[in-house]
């Protein structure tokens, strides 16, 4: 589904991503585990096609085509979704109208119809309780006043309206509390199918509890130096990142 | 020509448009003596020229330049068709009372009058009776400054209808009461004047309206009183056309615990400028001014508003938004002035702007002038870009560019468009569907 072959990544001048490979296939969940500043968060927005990234070499592909040809709104119709780390508070422009205008656009996209008014509310009111959004959050603007657990909530919420092919969370775990954390978790798994894969960016292994990975990756200094299964997880929890990095630089 | 002789030329096309005029008819000839003091104040300075402080940012020398051939035209019949266009445009509720003029003359079979028994009297002008001719001969004027500000004196010169509105003492008429103005005419000039008396304790929501097609030239004036106790709801729309001219000004007087709200919405005209003076007289009075303007293209939009806090525990809230695409250009000068003795005065003043291109302007200045002790004043004043970040979120989740930035434009306005009263309500509708018209894909 997604194949990210020798990818460069330059933000400034600065090289952040240096010659970073992966392969997601459908049906998956990926980790990627890493130090701060390791370019997880970098990978997370150039994949999402956010502009002042420059991929100065290498490709990526998402079902055979040429992801970083397509804008941001392309991606999302092409069933990409990202889980933002800083959900941004939008004064406003109303959740539910969000939702409503980013299905009809996706499904403008793919030949069809609107959806209809009576099913797009019931599809809302679904999911949000599924997700313990209270329904007076739905009426509000984007994230407006929300605190930030209501605001990782609302981004798993959203990706259950939208049912992406590919979702990219990005440190949707950091600032849960546990009750928080288990909910997201369910939302999360509740998407899991075989058409489906997700790619969970964390800098804790506790989310990885509640999520089970397929495959683990450590991503340090822009590359990934480590891929394993979901018992990598458990040993970086319990012997830090060093032991990676060493064993990467052969030191 | 140098600016006095770019003055004294235009000074002497007015005057002689003036009397032009005179000899072919002005009509309702009991307002003669009043055009008469009026043009005597308009010839002693002539048109504000970017030298006045107050017109540093909205040069009207092509206008003065033009003037007294505008002055000169005789209104003509307008096009049926364009005008039937131009009211349904606008979100005129059917069942209420809306008093319509084209091309400077009220239209009776357009208009709809005020209900027997809701506490609303309109009169037009020309057709005032002799003892309603009386009473307006004393208000016309009393607020407005024909010997101050030279746009005034020019309206009052070149008036020949308007229409006076007075909502009786007590009264709660539940319909809104719609000013329009409407032109269709390529040169010439109009010069609407709309009196509002909300008698004490009433509560009444009068909106105005400014609508044409063609680069026609609107110099209105309205003089609003709110009695003791009086609420008044007030809406100013101008939606003139791009090639047109608007000036508008508004003098507002508020006696003790009056609430006067208002909103101005300025969508439209090549030049508009706004100059709302309201003189808060009557101990607790409140005011509470909101504005919304949106220019693109080369247009330019201009808003000047000064409140007076003259007497003890008078409030005022000012919110202005403004936002500027292509090469438009935006002005706001808010000024507030708590004058000695208006103790326990509370004034708060902002103006957000909103940039859309790179070569759109804005000069922004609020201003306080205080000259007592016991006040609370605030104000501010940005301008900024859409937030790449919220631009970025919505496209992430699939909303294409265009409609991305609209929605956040719409955003940035719904604060404004929030303060309309259960009676302008329709117009929030009207004004989303406008930022959508001037914002193209």
């Amino acid at each position: 589904m997604l194949n990210i072959d020798n990818l460069h990544v330059s933000v400034g001048g600065t090289e952040i991503i240096k010659g970073l490979n992966l392969e997601v296939k459908a049906g998956e969940v990926h980790a990627i585990m890493g130090p701060n500043g390791s370019g997880k968060s970098t990978l997370a927005h150039v994949l999402a096609g956010r502009d002042g990234y420059d991929v100065t070499d290498g490709r990526v592909e998402y079902n055979g085509e040429n992801l970083l040809d397509m804008n941001p709104e392309t991606r999302a119709w092409h069933g990409l979704f990202l889980g933002f780390q800083y959900p941004v508070e939008i004064p406003g422009v109303n959740n539910t109208y969000l939702l409503k205008a980013a299905l009809n656009a996706r499904r403008k996209f793919n030949g069809e119809e609107a959806i209809d008014a009576m099913q797009f509310l019931r599809i809302v009111k679904d999911k949000a309780k599924m997700m313990q959004i209270d329904q007076s959050f739905l009426k509000r603007g984007v994230n407006e006043g929300f605190s930030g657990g209501e605001r990782k909530r609302n981004e798993i919420f959203q990706m259950a309206v939208l049912e992406p092919t590919l979702a990219i969370l990005d440190e949707t775990d950091s600032g849960l509390d546990i009750d928080a954390l288990k909910i997201v978790a369910d939302g999360v798994n509740a998407l899991r199918s075989p058409d489906r894969a997700f790619v969970l960016i964390t800098h804790y292994q506790r989310l990885l509890d509640y999520i089970v990975p397929d495959h683990v990756h450590v991503l340090a200094n822009g590359c990934i130096i480590k891929s394993g299964d979901k018992t990598l997880a458990t040993q970086l929890e319990s012997r830090g990142y060093d032991w990676v990095l060493a064993e990467a630089t052969g030191t | 020509m140098n600016h006095s002789e770019h003055t004294r030329t235009a000074i002497e096309s007015v005057e002689q448009a003036y009397r032009q005029r005179q000899a072919i008819d002005a009509g309702a000839a009991w307002l003669q003596p009043l055009r008469d003091r009026a043009i005597e104040a308009f010839t002693r300075r002539g048109f504000p020229t970017p030298r006045d402080e107050d017109w540093k940012y909205t040069n009207l020398t092509a206008l003065a330049d033009a003037s007294g051939a505008l002055l000169s035209v005789t209104p003509s019949v307008a096009d049926a068709d364009t005008i039937d266009e131009l009211l349904r445009s606008l979100p005129i509720n059917a069942a209420d009372c809306a008093m319509i003029f084209v091309n400077g003359a009220y239209r009776d079979d357009l208009s709809r009058q005020p209900d027997a028994g809701t506490g609303i009297r309109i009169t037009t002008l020309a057709a005032a009776d002799e003892a309603t001719r009386g009473q307006l001969r004393d208000r016309l004027g009393t607020l407005a400054r024909v010997d101050e500000q030279q746009l005034t004196a020019l309206n009052t010169a070149f008036m020949s209808d308007g229409l006076a509105i007075e909502i009786e003492a007590h009264a709660h008429p539940k319909a809104t009461i719609h000013a329009v103005f409407l032109s269709d005419q390529q040169q010439a000039s109009y010069q609407p004047r709309l009196l509002i008396d909300a008698g004490e304790h009433s509560r009444s929501t009068v909106i105005e309206y400014h609508a044409g097609r063609q680069a026609g030239w609107t110099n209105a004036v309205t003089e609003i009183h709110c009695a003791a106790g009086a609420q008044l709801s007030y809406v100013k729309l101008q939606v003139e056309d791009d090639a047109a001219d608007h000036i508008a000004t508004q003098q507002v007087r508020l006696d003790a615990d009056s609430r006067f709200h208002a909103v101005h919405l300025d969508f439209g005209a090549r030049l508009a400028r706004n100059d709302l003076t309201v003189q808060m007289a009557g101990s607790g009075s409140q005011a509470a001014l909101y504005g919304l303007f949106l220019a693109d293209g080369k247009r330019h939009v201009d808003n000047h508003t000064r409140i007076d806090h003259l007497a003890v525990d008078t409030t005022s809230v000012e919110n202005y938004r403004g936002i500027l695409n292509d090469a438009a250009r935006g002005v706001f000068n808010g000024k507030i002035i708590v004058h000695e003795g208006a103790d326990r005065s509370d004034a708060r003043m902002s103006n957000r702007n909103l940039l859309l291109s790179k070569t759109a302007e804005i000069d922004t200045k609020p201003e306080l002038e205080i000259y007592t002790d016991d006040v609370k004043c605030a104000h501010g004043a940005t301008t900024g870009q859409l937030d790449d970040n919220a631009l970025f979120y919505l496209r992430a989740r699939g909303i294409p560019h265009a409609l991305a930035r609209r929605m956040l434009v719409r955003a940035f306005a719904r604060e404004i468009v929030a303060q309309l009263d259960e009676g302008a309500a329709d117009l929030a509708e009207y004004i989303d569907l406008t930022l959508e018209r001037r914002l193209p894909e």
